[in-house]
């Protein structure tokens, strides 16, 4: 076989999987991770109580891309127990999606969520809608039924590109919660305008694993969170000996910065 | 005037503000009002990469937008065009979006025939078109175009175009520039492309977009055609070394009058907000 | 634990993609053994992918029906919106399906000049899009006219940002207030630095999020989260 392309990269991959794996395995041996609640968690479970006591149906968007979009997944991922919570207070869950894989993977893992709640007769497929691959058409026709069925919540989950704000005003104009959660960094201002709570870049990631509470998962977490503080302390020693090296000339100093460079670079 | 109404500067209905915006860009469309640019930071680097290359050497283009954004990235591919065959430079356009051909068609149909009669399809441009796959496409075209192209959208196979007959793989190409507005499209050029292969990368992409691709500006991108804005320094550009040959005021010149009144009509608005939150602050501190 | 066959699948298909990433050999895949599968699976799984999409499709399309169809039928609360919604959909899938006005057979473009399909997409699509698409302007205009206040330091930091960058873009504030350098630096630094800061969290999410799928932990995709 060849010789290994991006050896960096591949290095930086093992290092952070190796991490994450042993996060969950330190979980099941009981180590248990304590992780903060996010905010945008607690807002869904009030969104979705206020929703149903107002006898309105609550939205969820997974997003706007197929299941191949690792934020699609995630969003698939958080409906789970989304539609659990719905079940649990004898309320309609609509799930309206651009891509019939989606709409498949939507329709089970709701269907799990509802059982979960042991309310499995109360649900029907036919909740969960595929309406047109075009994310404008979708855009469309998901704002016509936001503005006749009024829902009480709206949530958005995973990719979104120009859809984001064009669904949230639409929510905002019927008077609904609406927590949004994207890794899409130019779509997240966005729904921090319009939407009472957003879930930033990694925290939609988080969010399935937080809200099952589950002690593997929450580990994985933990993993995640160790991998960020190799990320930081690349960073700082890494700015540390640029800097230094330009204002001393070190040689020392240089060839540790010109290593890390190397070790960091992708082209 | 009473606090009440300046309170009520708080909370202006949004129909006005809707009324207010569509007025002022409907009356700078009617007049037409022209603000010359001149060529920025991030655009001066792609228009001279254009300007080093040898005549011949030939130059991709991805189209990877829809009629949605056209607006905003066709004057970026129509400048592109003017200039590479001003510059004799044979103009590949490929797509990442199902809407691609219809994107390059309206390139041919309202560039290169009306600007361009002597260009030949075949030799001054080819057109690949559409083909599924993003990244991964971009991925498989690395080595061959014919791994994933079998011929042009004519259907004439690529062995047969002259203007792709010193191209192999990417890396044949004195540039590629990406014009995206989403995904699949600049960043996974950048990631899937430019990063991978040995082949200049430059793009465009929308307002919305731009902040993202600051991080890859200047090592994994050569430059970037940010917005209209982008579009009207690459047209400055244009007219800078290139009177003669374009049209004096081209698309994006045009289009940053509108955008000029939109832009400030947005900040009376927020001014406006803001002069409400303060006054009614004020006099809510003066009546304690 | 559990290990139904998608979520074995999920996770042979999983490494070997991995793998392959950093280590396909040239060729395309015919060599056979592991080094084969690699080079086959980075060269010719995203076929695979655009092939179950359009089987998929199916499944959305048979949905679209099913769901419209039976609110006509039932003459349920503005049914007359699904009946617009099945006659184009009918319509656009009969035409392109036939190559009406486009060359026909088996290998004729469907999206050639002369077809009814590019009039469709000409005529109809393209000035829905761009409709719609230029709606963001109206709603980018009043979220910042309700976002963007001077409330606190940060907001009012913000704020000077959003006012800087607005003025920055246009001829108009490059001539009177010369805000181009002060914009440009905005999105080149401190705007660089947070996408960074996002873009390598957002990484990190995604390496736990794959393991997690890959281990079978993930609920929803084949894992039972046990």
């Amino acid at each position: 076989m060849s010789p290994v392309h991006g050896w960096n990269v591949a290095l930086m991959t093992l290092v952070l999987v190796t991490l994450v794996a042993i996060g969950i395995r330190r979980a099941r041996h009981g180590h248990t991770a304590a992780v903060r609640t996010l905010p945008g968690i607690a807002t869904i479970e009030r969104a979705v109580a206020t929703s149903v006591a107002a006898g309105r149906p609550v939205f969820f968007v997974p997003g706007s891309r197929d299941l191949d979009n690792m934020q699609t997944v995630a969003a698939v991922a958080l409906l789970e127990p989304v539609a659990a919570m719905v079940a649990e207070r004898d309320g309609r869950l609509v799930v309206p999606t651009n891509r019939s894989m989606v709409m498949e993977a939507a329709r089970t893992a709701c269907r799990k969520g509802y059982a979960d709640a042991g309310c499995a007769d109360a649900w029907h497929d036919d909740q969960v809608l595929y309406i047109s691959d075009d994310p404008l058409g979708f855009v469309a026709q998901v704002d016509g039924m936001i503005v006749r069925e009024k829902p009480g919540a709206c949530f958005f989950f995973g990719f979104f590109a120009s859809e984001s704000l064009l669904l949230a005003e639409g929510g905002r104009q019927v008077g609904a919660i609406q927590v949004a959660g994207t890794a899409s960094p130019v779509q997240l201002p966005f729904f921090v305008a319009a939407c009472d709570d957003t879930l930033m870049g990694e925290e939609l990631f988080a969010a399935s694993a937080s809200l099952s509470g589950d002690a593997a998962l929450l580990g994985s977490l933990r993993g995640q969170d160790l991998g960020k503080m190799v990320a930081v302390s690349l960073l700082v020693v890494g700015g540390i000996a640029a800097t230094v090296a330009t204002v001393t000339g070190w040689g020392f100093v240089h060839d540790m910065a010109g290593v890390l460079d190397v070790l960091l670079e992708t082209r | 005037m009473s606090g009440s109404r300046f309170e009520a500067l708080q909370s202006i209905d949004r129909r006005w503000i809707f009324l207010a915006l569509a007025v002022a860009v409907i009356a700078a469309l009617v007049v037409q009002p022209v603000f010359r640019d001149s060529p920025g930071e991030l655009v001066v680097p792609i228009f001279a990469a254009i300007e080093a290359l040898a005549p011949g050497t030939p130059v991709l283009i991805s189209l990877d937008y829809s009629p949605s954004s056209a607006p905003e990235l066709e004057p970026m591919a129509a400048a592109l065009t003017r200039h590479c065959l001003i510059r004799g430079l044979p103009v590949t356009y490929l797509s990442l979006w199902p809407t691609g051909n219809h994107m390059a068609g309206r390139i041919v149909e309202r560039v290169i025939g009306p600007e361009y009669p002597d260009a030949v399809e075949g030799r001054e441009w080819v057109t690949l078109g559409f083909q599924a796959g993003g990244e991964l496409l971009i991925h498989a075209l690395l080595d061959s175009l014919g791994s994933r192209f079998a011929a042009d959208v004519r259907g004439i196979p690529l062995i047969e175009i002259p203007a792709l007959a010193q191209v192999t793989g990417l890396n044949d190409y004195g540039i590629v520039v990406s014009l995206s507005a989403g995904t699949p499209g600049l960043k996974e050029w950048v990631l899937y492309g430019g990063d991978v292969g040995a082949f200049p990368l430059a793009g465009g992409c929308t307002g919305v977009g731009a902040p993202q691709f600051f991080p890859y500006y200047p090592r994994q991108l050569l430059g970037l055609m940010a917005a209209l804005k982008g579009a009207a320094e690459y047209e400055a550009a244009l007219n800078d070394d290139y009177a003669d040959r374009v049209p004096r005021v081209m698309q994006a010149t045009r289009g940053m009058g509108p955008q000029t009144v939109a832009h400030l009509v947005i900040v009376a608005f927020i001014l406006l907000g803001n002069a409400g939150l303060f006054i009614g602050e004020r006099r809510k501190r003066g009546r304690r | 634990m559990k290990r139904p066959t998608p979520q074995i699948l999920l996770t042979g298909v999983a490494l070997i993609l991995v793998v392959a990433a950093f280590m396909a050999p040239p060729g395309d895949g015919s060599s056979g053994g592991f080094a084969g599968a690699v080079t086959y699976a980075d060269r010719h799984f995203s076929s695979w992918f655009g092939i179950l999409a359009v089987f998929a499709f199916l499944l959305g399309g048979a949905s679209l029906l099913r769901t419209h169809g039976r609110r006509v039928r039932e003459r349920k609360a503005d049914w007359h919106y699904s009946a617009v919604t099945l006659v184009s959909f009918l319509a656009v899938l009969i035409v392109g399906f036939l190559k009406l006005g486009g060359p026909p057979g088996l290998t004729g473009d469907p999206t050639d000049a002369s077809s009814w399909l590019t009039t469709i997409f000409d005529s109809v699509l393209s000035p829905l899009h761009a409709t719609l698409y230029s709606l963001l302007a109206f709603y980018v205009a009043s979220a910042s006219y309700r976002a963007f206040r001077a409330r606190s330091l940060e907001t009012s930091v913000l704020l000077g940002a959003a006012l800087i960058v607005l003025l920055g873009r246009i001829p108009v504030g490059v001539t009177l207030f010369r805000f181009d350098s002060l914009s440009l630096w905005l999105l080149k630094v401190p705007n660089t630095a947070g996408q960074r800061a996002l873009m390598i969290g957002v990484a990190l999410g995604v390496v736990a999020l794959a393991v997690r799928m890959v281990l079978g932990l993930e609920r929803g995709r084949g894992g039972d989260g046990s």
